[in-house]
Parts: structure tokens; sequence; C-alpha cells
């Protein structure tokens, strides 16, 4: 016992510079990140405004009660989670693939050009995109059913046809977050110590073969990391992003609506505190076990790449 | 004060004959107004007796700085107009009034963090549905007002507001808010392209068959009707309307409004008449009346009919003059006149508290807040300035109730949320010099209408108060959200399995409760009114 | 295409990598110009007349070109001068400070002979999961903090993310442990050793995640909308925004009731296209300092690789 304790004040004192670099984060999250967390205990409360936070009477779980009544709880994780395998699987190969592409392109001019290009999508705000959508979509004056009717085909009137929208909504999803996505693929990808490479080409190897044996096993760090970043928000749905494609468009629901925008639509019209923070709090229970479970796993196949 | 009170009998004498049916009755039930009505109002007996209140002087002594929050955005002269404000505020009751303003972006989240927060502020716009009025004082955010604090601070908009206003501000027995007083139509009327009406061989259209007719001949040739289902209209021919504090803004539960004797609440997909709407607008969706985007189109209303692209524009009288103005100057070959659908039915008065203002519960100077919002509800001055700005640099008077616009671009007319404390009998209209066909067939309208006020039914006033019941609420809401857009204007591809659909959903989501509720909250309402 | 295989062959390359430079020409090409048509979507739509828009919807070529939308935005260019300055300042600073504190605290977390590390991941990872809601946090600004109407309320909020953290973290952790180890023993403080050695070796990383805090910066509004009052605070964004949002919620409540119908003639404002200039003006300047970034990035790369 006293030398446990000791030890601990020894180490406190040897890692006296480490902890005095953690202490402004550390600060900052206790604040900001911690402290705030107490709100939490709103979803086990009939909150009210003269009450505040603390004062509001407790009310159990019947905040919960509406999630599951609402016969939506279902639908909407499946939702929320099928959209985000599709994101997380096609958007890490996407990215990938573009960021090994790039770097095998010679001519610098033309991978700075593309580059460039492909991170316009990025700085777009969801309206905008919305917007976008809506004129590409659109049956009265869209894009795609103009160059549809220029060719003699019947007009397509994507707002009533929910099973359009998933793949509609990936392709969104994974254009914008390409540029931006890549960035960090690129910068793993350079930071691959040439020698490496060398070693690989007198070896023999030709350029697929780099690819797949050099290239890729050398950016695991990287995609692992933000592999298991994305799992983690499995259960949250992009919010901006499906308010501004779908909308208040009741008959694509059953294809669209995820977690984050049932509750925004409860919030919007009943203005129920306690609600919200239950579905929040049933949210980052899942998203909790599953970063856990996806973290263990990743550590037993190697310990270096996990989180924490 | 003399002054004052006799310009708000001229005002009143002068609107006398637009809103005769409302003007005597609102008289008639200040003497008899129930004052057993709150709870807390009866320990204060002191000031009891409106006479009294009125001639008591409320002390003032002490200077205070008030707070108000009002919807939108600050105008270019804003602050000049209410420095003007300020110097009658300051001179009568020893107070300042700073006012901070939402956006009408942002007031959907804010609104909510200022009472959360518990931020110190007094005064609030506020309206029923559409600015957050019901939620805010469920949650406790509203300092409720009872009759003898009205009376004590408030005594002139205590004259002015009528019993009915009052009645449907309340919430569980308790008025959290002073209502507008202003006569607006419950019911739209549609500005049309007269061309067409001509083209397509249909002379008027005051029904909903002759409305159907008219949405088919366009549909048939290739033009857009409307912006989207005319739920509305076909509620209304059947003489329904919504209760209030109900569903989806009072949409899922109606009552026969035309009928006052008729007390029964009609579930919508309990109607027959629903499903048969239902199946009416389908034929025209698929027909092409409107168009196939409609639930994610973001156009305003008269965005259609003005680029030509639809062939009517549904809203109220009002806005389908203005419109109609505009389509007639920049397309004086379209012929736009303006009709009524539903001409058979009599006229509701729309809802008092669609437009009002509330006390903070936590404002720290209730009664003067009571008495500043007295200033700028009653006393001419004060109103003008708010509504119209300064007087000679923005508006000119014409006579004593009417006004000409000199300069607007720096505050807009009755644009700067002064909404709340709309109060007709002192409200100057518009002096309009040359009257187009529009405005001709406008005058005929309002005419027609005030002619043709319906009787006043016992729910009119009546306000459903969701909190037992708030779980099935929220959740009834999820449901309708998904459905019930598709099904009136008439996009989902089999009616009767999707109304089935939503049907199941509803009664999944508790609505049985809502309207267990609902029903035994009308029944004491009405045994408490008869009771009188 | 024939000319392009001609010189590969002169240069007597494999078949391999033709088709490899087939593959990745191609594929970034049209990537590259899917994400650049909509922006000129976004540009032509600006310049286009609204009535044109709302009749036509959108295309490749201005329709009957106006400045109409660009006018109302530089209605009163002294505002969205300030605007543009507010913005700028606070994304240089934001992203200064941000990145200190991140590499500091990734640092540290990287660092093998610090026990301590995984239980300081975790307090950090544990934030992104659980969150008290807006509510308390909004109460910690302005109650506690009492940041109100202050700048550093649009500084703060966003200053530390444990998702740069985590990135970096990743890069930091390829730095090899043996150069800290030997600067140590030359005798260098950790705070030597952070900054003389592994920030000149994680460049790329310092250029990525620097990029990623100044678009969180620059692309906010949201801490505006809840904290800021005076106009002459507003960053550039929120300035925007209220200019898009206010006329959906004009639209919003107008549907909604019967507010005196003079009010809606002061709302004749272009909405389409000025949602267009908007994007236009709010990007345009991020737009243009990428190749700058973009050319940091191939700096610290090349710096990073010769070193390693």
């Amino acid at each position: 016992m006293k030398n446990k304790k000791k030890g601990f004040f020894y180490k406190l004192y040897k890692y006296r510079v480490y902890l005095l670099m953690l202490l402004p984060s550390v600060a900052y999250t206790l604040l900001f990140a911690y402290y705030p967390m107490t709100g939490i205990v709103m979803a086990f409360k009939k909150y009210n405004y003269g009450g505040g936070i603390w004062g509001s009477p407790f009310n159990g779980l019947k905040n919960f009660e509406f999630f599951f009544k609402s016969g939506q709880a279902g639908l909407v994780t499946r939702n929320t989670v099928l959209y985000n395998i599709a994101f997380i699987i096609l958007g890490t190969i996407l990215q990938i693939a573009v960021a090994i592409f790039l770097t095998e392109i010679r001519s610098k001019k033309f991978r700075k050009i593309s580059q460039s290009m492909m991170f316009l999508p990025y700085f777009i705000s969801w309206v905008i995109v919305g917007v976008m959508a809506f004129n590409l979509f659109s049956s009265d004056f869209g894009f795609v059913n103009r160059i549809i009717a220029l060719f003699g085909g019947e007009k397509i009137p994507f707002y009533t046809l929910p099973q359009v929208w998933p793949p509609i909504i990936v392709f969104f999803a994974l254009w914008k977050g390409v540029g931006y996505g890549s960035v960090m693929y690129l910068a793993a990808i350079m930071g691959i110590d040439t020698s490496i490479y060398e070693a690989a080409s007198i070896d023999g190897a030709n350029v697929f073969q780099r690819i797949f044996k050099v290239t890729i096993p050398m950016i695991m760090p990287t995609t692992v990391i933000l592999f298991l970043m994305s799992v983690g928000g499995i259960f949250k749905g992009n919010f901006d992003m499906f308010y501004n494609l779908v909308g208040s468009n009741g008959l694509l629901f059953n294809y669209t609506d995820v977690i984050d925008t049932l509750t925004n639509r409860a919030l919007l019209t009943s203005q129920d505190f306690g609600m919200g923070a239950a579905i929040g709090l049933f949210q980052s229970i899942l998203c909790f076990v599953t970063i856990l479970l996806a973290n263990h796993l990743v550590g037993l196949y190697e310990k270096d790449y996990t989180l924490f | 004060m003399k002054k004052r009170v006799l310009s708000v009998l001229l005002a009143l004498g002068m609107t006398c004959g637009i809103v005769s049916g409302c003007g005597s009755q609102a008289k008639n039930e200040v003497s008899e107004a129930p004052a057993d009505q709150l709870g807390e109002s009866a320990d204060s007996g002191e000031a009891s007796e409106s006479d009294e209140a009125t001639g008591q002087v409320p002390d003032t002594s002490e200077h205070v700085d008030l707070k108000m929050y009002l919807i939108g955005d600050r105008t270019a002269d804003f602050d000049e107009v209410y420095g003007k404000i300020n110097e009658i505020l300051e001179k009568k009751l020893n107070c300042s009034l700073s006012v901070d303003f939402l956006s009408w972006g942002d007031h959907d989240t804010k609104y909510s963090l200022l009472f959360s927060s518990q931020e110190d502020f007094d005064l609030i716009f506020t309206a029923s549905s559409w600015c957050h009025y019901e939620q805010t004082a469920a949650l406790g955010g509203f300092y409720p007002l009872s009759e003898d604090f009205i009376k004590t601070y408030a005594p002139d908009i205590w004259n002015v507001v009528p019993e009915m206003a009052w009645e449907q501000a309340k919430i569980n027995g308790n008025i959290y808010m002073v209502p507008n007083y202003q006569n607006e139509f419950g019911q739209d009327v549609m500005t049309i392209r007269g061309d067409l009406m001509e083209k397509y061989g249909i002379e008027k259209i005051t029904n909903w068959d002759e409305l159907v007719e008219f949405y088919k001949a366009c549909a048939n040739d290739g033009f857009y009707a409307s912006q989207g289902g005319p739920n509305y209209q076909y509620f209304q021919n059947k003489g329904y309307t919504i209760t209030g504090g109900a569903p989806h803004g009072g949409e899922m539960i109606l009552y026969n409004t035309q009928d006052p004797s008729d007390l029964s609440f009609t579930y919508l997909l309990d109607w027959d008449g629903f499903a048969d709407y239902c199946k009416q607008v389908k034929e025209l969706a698929d027909m092409g009346a409107w168009s196939s985007d409609v639930l994610n189109s973001t156009e305003e209303r008269q965005v259609g009919l003005l680029n030509g692209k639809t062939a009517t524009l549904a809203w109220n009288l009002g806005s389908c003059r203005n419109y109609g103005r505009q389509a007639e100057t920049e397309h004086p070959e379209w012929n736009v006149t303006i009709v009524d659908p539903v001409s058979s039915q009599p006229k509701k008065v729309n809802s008092y508290i669609n437009n009002g203002v509330a006390i903070n519960n936590n404002s720290k100077n209730k009664e003067r807040a009571m008495m500043v919002l007295n200033e700028f509800y009653t006393n001419p001055e004060v109103y003008d300035l708010a509504m119209l700005g300064i007087e000679g640099k923005h508006w000119e008077a014409v006579g004593d109730d009417q006004y000409k616009i000199i300069d607007e671009t720096n505050y807009g007319v009755s644009s700067n949320c002064n909404w709340g404390w709309n109060n007709m009998t002192i409200t100057r209209t518009e002096y309009i010099e040359n009257k187009t066909e529009v405005d001709k067939v406008y005058d005929q309208l309002d005419e027609a209408f005030n002619a043709n006020i319906k009787p006043d039914h016992i729910y009119d006033g009546f306000n459903f108060d969701s909190t037992n019941v708030s779980t099935q609420f929220a959740a009834v809401e999820a449901a309708v959200d998904i459905y019930y857009g598709p099904l009136v204007n008439g996009l989902v591809d089999d009616v009767d399995a999707s109304i089935a659909e939503f049907s199941a959903a509803l009664e999944n989501a508790g609505i049985r409760d809502i309207i267990a509720e609902l029903e035994s909250q009308a029944e004491a309402y009405v045994a408490e009114k008869q009771g009188n | 295409m024939s000319d392009q295989v001609h010189i590969s062959k002169r240069v007597k390359t494999g078949k391999e990598v033709i088709i490899l430079n087939i593959l990745a020409y191609s594929f970034c090409s049209i990537i590259s110009i899917l994400c650049l048509i909509p922006f000129i979507m976004v540009l032509t739509g600006s310049l286009s007349s609204e009535e044109a828009i709302v009749n036509n919807g959108f295309s490749l070529l201005i329709q009957d070109f106006s400045l109409d939308a660009y006018k109302t935005v530089f209605k009163d260019p002294l505002v969205v001068g300030k605007a543009y300055l507010v913005t700028i300042l606070l994304t240089l600073g934001g992203t200064a400070i941000g990145l200190l504190l991140q590499t500091m605290t990734a640092y540290v977390l990287s660092r093998k002979d610090f026990e301590w590390r995984n239980g300081f991941s975790f307090f950090f990872y544990f934030t992104t999961l659980f969150s008290g809601g807006l509510v308390p946090y909004y109460m910690l600004m302005t109650i506690t903090l009492k940041l109100q109407d202050s700048y550093l309320a649009l500084l703060l909020p966003m200053i530390f993310s444990v998702y740069n953290l985590l990135i970096m973290k990743s890069y930091i952790s390829s730095v090899p442990e043996s150069l800290m180890d030997a600067a140590k023993i030359d005798g260098c403080g950790e705070f030597a050793i952070l900054f003389k050695v592994v920030m000149p070796l994680i460049k790329p990383a310092l250029a990525t995640v620097g990029l990623f805090i100044a678009l969180a910066y620059w692309n906010d509004w949201y801490n505006a909308m809840l904290y800021i009052k005076s106009e002459s605070k507003y960053p550039l964004q929120y300035f925007l925004y209220r200019q898009v949002n206010n006329i959906e919620g004009y639209k919003k409540m107008l549907t909604n009731s019967g507010v005196s119908s003079s009010v809606i003639n002061s709302v004749n404002l272009p909405t389409q296209t000025l949602k267009m200039a908007l994007t236009i003006v709010v990007t345009g300047p991020i737009v243009l300092a990428f190749p700058l970034v973009q050319k940091y990035f191939v700096q610290g790369i090349t710096i990073g690789a010769v070193k390693g």
C-alpha cells in the first residue's frame, strides 16, 4: 500500500513535464465537456423552465417511452446504421483509391488541380447541396429530368420515390467527403519512408504489388484510427445532410429517416428537452458499446492501433 | 389621458361599421366578465373592480430599464423610432425599454434557450403554434396574467380586448399572453387567372365542385392549378375547422364550427370525408394539377402564380389582394381576379392568439412591463410609431384613420414585429388613390365577409392543453410528419392502404388517449361556460 | 491517348505502369469533374436572374445575366468587410492556438514511456460519445463564464477537438521513438523535443490538421448564432446565414399564420440566386487560399521525406 502510494507520487514527479503539457487540454475538457455532461440527468426528468436542469422533477424512464412508443425507434436506428456502414466502407475505399491514384500521377500540375477540384464540395454547405439536389432531381425543372425529356423518356418523379434516395444520399455524402477524407490518406502516404519503396522495387515488385504490399499496409494506422472514429459515430446521423436533402417529405422517411432527424422533428414540435436528452443518451450508449467493442477487436489484431 | 380615451372611442366609432359584430360584443362582455376564472386572483381582493382599478395609479417612482424580445431583424431606423417611443415611456412611466431581436432563422433554437438559461428580460413576442406560445407556457416560461393584474396595470387593454380573445389565450385556466385584437378571417380566398377561367369556360368558382372542375381543366391543359392539395378548402366547405391545441396545428381533430349546437369532435381519420378528399386529390395529382415536387418545394405561395406556373394562389384576403395587384401590373393580360371557393359558408374570425405579447416569469418588473404594453397597445402615438415609424419621415396621416407611405425603406409598415399589440380600434389603414379591378373585388369580398360572420361556437374559444398526454402528443406528431403531407397532396400510390397505415401509426402513438383527454377537457369547459 | 502510350513506351516502363497511369488519370479526372460541375452551377446560378432560375432551374450556363444577387449581398460593403475581418482574425488565431494545443497533447499521448497515456486518451475520447446537449453548454457559456457577445465565445468552443487530436496522435506515433530518445540523450527537454524534433517531422500533419481547424472556424455560424448579439461582431458565415435563413424563416411563418400582409412585400428578395452568391462570397476566398496551403503540404511532405 505504502509502496503503491509512493509509486504514484513518484510517477507524478517523473511525468511532471508531460502533465504540464496536458494541463491546458485537460482543464479545457473538464470545463467544456465534462461539466456540461451533467445535463444528461435531464433524460430522466420532466423539464420545466422554473426548475431548470436540477430543480425539475424526475419522471423515471418516461422520456424513453416516447422514442419507442412512436414506433420509429427500430426504423431510424436501422436506417442510421445502414447509411453509416455504406458511408464508412465506400467512403474509405474511395478516399484511399483517390489518395493512391493521386500520388501515382506524375504531372504535378494535374495532381494539384485535380486535388483542388475534389476539395470544392467540402466548402459548400449542405443547404446549397440540398438546393442543388432539388435542381437536379425536381420533376419540373430538374436537370436530370430535362435530359431524360430531351431523349424522349418519361420524367421520373424522384421526390415521390423513396427507394431512389439511399443511393442519392450515399452519392452526395461520398462526393462531399472525398477531398477532405483523401487528404489524410495522402498525408499518410507522403509520410512513408521512400527507402521502403526503393527496397521494394529492388526486390522486383511491380507498381501494383508496391501499392498492395507497401502503401496500403503503411497507411493502416491512419485507416484504423479513422475507421474507429467513424465506427464510434455509427449511430449518429448527419442531421444537416439528411435534413437538407430530404426536408420534411414524409413519403421518403421510410428510407431516409435517421435518429437525428427524428429527434429534431420531435424537439421542434414539442420542445421536449427531456425527450431530446433521452434519445441523445440512448444514442451515446449504443455508440459507447460499439466503440469499446471495435477498440477491443482492433486491440486483438494490433495493440498499437487502439484508441485507448 | 382624456384625449387618448376620446381618440380611442373615435376610432372605435369609425371602425364600427366594419367590425359591427365584434365591437358591440366586446363592450358587452367587459361588463359581465367572470371574475372567478383565476384561482390566484381570489386573495388580492382590493383591486377587483375594474372601474376602481382604472382610476388607481400604480407606483412608478423608481426608474427601471426594461428589455423586450421581438422576432425578426432590426431595421435601419428602428432605434430612432424606439428612441421616440422611449421619450414617451420615460415621461409617462419613468422607464426605458431596450429591444433585442431573435431573427427568423434562429428563433426556433433561441426562444427556448432564453428561458432555459433563465435570462433576465421582461417582455417577449409570442404566438400560438408558430411562435412557441403553448410550449413555453407549458414549461412555465411565462408569467400568468390574472384578471386583477391586467385591470390594474393595463386597464386600457382590458377595455379593448374582447372576452373571446382572453378565452383563447387561456391554457388550463391561466392567461399567459396579451392577445392581439384584429379581425382576420380564418378562411382563405383565391387569386386566380381570369383568362384561364374564360378559356376553360368556367364563369365562377364558389364551391368545392366548381373548384375541382377548374383544377381538372387546368390539368388537362397541362397547366398547374395550384402549389398543392386544397385540403383547407375542402374542410371549410364541409363546415369543419381545426381545434385549438390539437395535434398538427389542430388539423387532426376537427369540429363543426358552423353549427353551434354540434358539440362533437371529429377525429380526422374517423371521418369519411377525409378518405373522400384524399381520393379526389389523388385523382387531381395524377392528372397533374400540381407538381410532384410539392413536398420538397420551398417556394413561397405566391411564386407559382406570379411567374405564370400556376393558375391560382390560395391565401388570406389581404395577401391575395397584394399579389393580385402585383400580377395585375406585371401581366394585365391575365385578367387576375379573386374568388371565394367557400362562399356558401359564413366566415370565421381567426384566433386572436395568432400574435401576442407575454411577460417573462423571471422578469423583475412585471408590473411596469404590463404598463408599457398598455401604452403600445392603446396609446395611438406609440402605436403609430411602432407600426408606421416617424410621422413626416416614414408616413403621413390622411385623416384620422388612414396613412400614406412616404418612405418605407428603413422602417417598413407593420413589419417591425409590432403585431403582438395589433389593435384594430386604432390601426390606420392605407389610403389608396386609384383602385384597380383587384382592389374592387377585394372590397366586395371584404364587405361580404364582414356581413357574413358566423355565429360563435363554444369551441371557438377552447384550447386543448396537452400537458397530461405530452408523450402521446409527440408520438402523434411524429406519425403525422410522415403520412399527412403525402396524403393531402394526393401523392400516395394507394389511398386506402396509406390511410390504414397512417391510422395504425396514430393508434400506436396513442391518439385515443389524446381524444379522450380532449373530450373531457371540452366537457369541463362547456360545463363551466354554461354554468356562468 | 496514343501519344501518351508512345511516350510511356519510350521511357521503357512496364505494362503495369501504363495501366496504372490510365487508371489514375481517368479516375481522378472523372471525380474531379463530378466535383467541379456543381460548383460551376453555383457560379453561373449566382450570375443569373432570379426569374430564369425559378423557371428553368440551374444549368451550366449563365441564364439572363444579372448581378442582383451580389448587389443584395454587398448592399452594405463595410459591414461585409467587417465580417470578413472578424472571420479572418478568428481563423488565424484559432488555428494557431488550436494547433499548438492539439500537438502538445497528442505528443504526450503518443509517448510510450508515459504509462498513463491510455487513461488520458480515454478521458478525451469519452467526451465524443457523451454530451449533455445544448442547454447545459449554453448555460456554461452565458451564465458561468459570461461570454455572451464576446469574441471568446467564438474562439473557445472549437479550439480543441478530440477528432483532430487523434489524427495528430496517429501521425506523431509514426515518428521513430529513437529520434526522441536520441534528442533526450543530447540533453533536450520535452518541449525542445516537441518543437525541434517532432514538429518539423510532422509538417504534413500540421498542415492537414491546421486546414481542418481553419475550415471549422471559417465555416462556423452556429456559435455566433447562439452567443453574439451585436451586429458588428458577426463573423462572415453568420452574417450571410442570416440573409438566407431569415427568408426561410419568413416563409415558414407566413405559411403558419395570418401576419399582416404588408410584411410580405418587404421580402421580395432574390432567394435562389442569393444563396448561390453567398456561397461564392463565403467560399471564394478559402478556395483561392487553398493552393497556398497545398503548396505548404508539398513542402512539408518533401522535408519530412528527406529527413526521414
